[in-house]
């Protein structure tokens, strides 16, 4: 990958690739990996990359597919993630109502967590539906029960 | 709960541009390990399958009064396994303080030396063994359950013209068995390896 295209194209969105791999990483070796493989990819798919949506929409695209295929290799070599709300160190994650709510988006589905987090970054419904594969009143509806799910799990823990 | 996540989110980056970002680094070096490590154990589970193999045939030759021939096909297995280890031990060669790229490649290289090593002893090697277990056949025709097979007047001669021509559909057959075993268990691996090499060769030139 050269360093032109990281630096004017990835370094840019780098926040975006950051939020979305702490959704699915436990520990800052996998951070890592994780936003690593999401740079390779970008870089890789740079061709593919067709301007009929933003830039930054491909970049989520690509992120959460590379979050989602590795995550699965990792349930599928049995690999048990230590709990543990500390271990990706950032200073972005030394809030500690942010790490809470990343540990409750930790518990949805690994779909929901891409729903969830693509709300958060105030993507329009229909942007999301077109990233997921799905109708945009599908994602309203599911964007709804997930911040349902995530006050339960957040009750009495933040103030 | 008062604060909405909405609200929790923005908070905490509300300063996006101060994040660290990580470091693109050691990617391919973890890939590279991966690949590497899970090739090394598809040669050692392939090659230590010919020891229960071995085991079989000694176990089967004595069960069936065959206990020469199967002593003898146990050798050849075992000698079979022996000569694999060897070739195996090439990759010890390997220099890990090479840079990925150059380790990468000669790993490459060894495999291939490997697998050509072994399509020789496919199509040479083993149909001579076969061809010799019935001269071996042969020599103690009284014990052995080729003996039916075997009259008084056979000639070594025959008996070579016979396992010769077993031999040639054993090397036929071993053949086109070495390339479907080398695609089912290394084709994906080695797919892998060539997609690591490429992309590191295109990252360098890009």
């Amino acid at each position: 990958m050269s360093t032109d295209f990281y630096t004017s194209s990835i370094l840019p969105h780098a926040g975006i690739i950051i939020k979305i791999c702490r959704a699915y990483t436990d520990s800052q070796e996998d951070f890592e990996d994780y936003y690593q493989e999401a740079c390779l990819q970008i870089w890789k798919s740079r061709t593919a990359f067709q301007e009929k949506s933003k830039w930054s929409t491909w970049i989520y695209r690509v992120t959460l597919n590379v979050c989602l295929t590795l995550s699965k290799k990792s349930q599928r070599k049995n690999y048990t993630t230590m709990h543990n709300e500390a271990s990706v160190t950032n200073n972005a994650f030394e809030n500690e109502d942010l790490n809470l709510l990343y540990d409750a988006i930790k518990k949805l589905s690994e779909v929901d967590r891409a729903i969830i987090l693509l709300h958060l970054e105030e993507n329009p419904h229909k942007e999301i539906a077109a990233i997921i594969g799905t109708s945009a009143n599908n994602i309203a509806v599911r964007i709804n029960r997930i911040k349902k799910q995530l006050k339960e799990l957040l009750d009495g823990k933040i103030n | 709960m008062e604060k909405s996540i909405e609200k929790i989110w923005n908070e905490a980056f509300i300063n996006e541009q101060s994040m660290l970002v990580p470091k693109i680094n050691d990617l391919y070096n973890q890939k590279s390990k991966s690949i590497i490590h899970k090739i090394q154990r598809t040669y050692e589970f392939d090659n230590k399958g010919l020891l229960p193999i071995a085991g079989i045939v000694a176990i089967g030759g004595i069960l069936l009064s065959e206990t020469i021939i199967g002593l003898y096909g146990t050798l050849l297995i075992l000698s079979l396994y022996y000569f694999n280890t060897k070739l195996l031990s090439r990759f010890d060669t390997l220099d890990v303080k090479s840079d990925n790229l150059t380790y990468l490649k000669n790993y490459r290289a060894i495999m291939n030396s490997v697998a050509k090593a072994t399509k020789r002893m496919f199509i040479f090697i083993l149909p001579l063994l076969v061809l010799s277990i019935f001269v071996l056949a042969f020599f103690v025709k009284e014990n052995s359950f080729l003996s039916k097979y075997i009259s008084e007047d056979t000639t070594l001669l025959e008996i070579i013209g016979i396992g010769g021509s077993v031999a040639l559909i054993v090397s036929i057959i071993s053949m086109v068995a070495f390339k479907i075993s080398t695609q089912l268990l290394y084709g994906t691996l080695l797919s892998k390896l060539n997609d690591i090499i490429n992309e590191i060769e295109s990252l360098q030139t890009t």
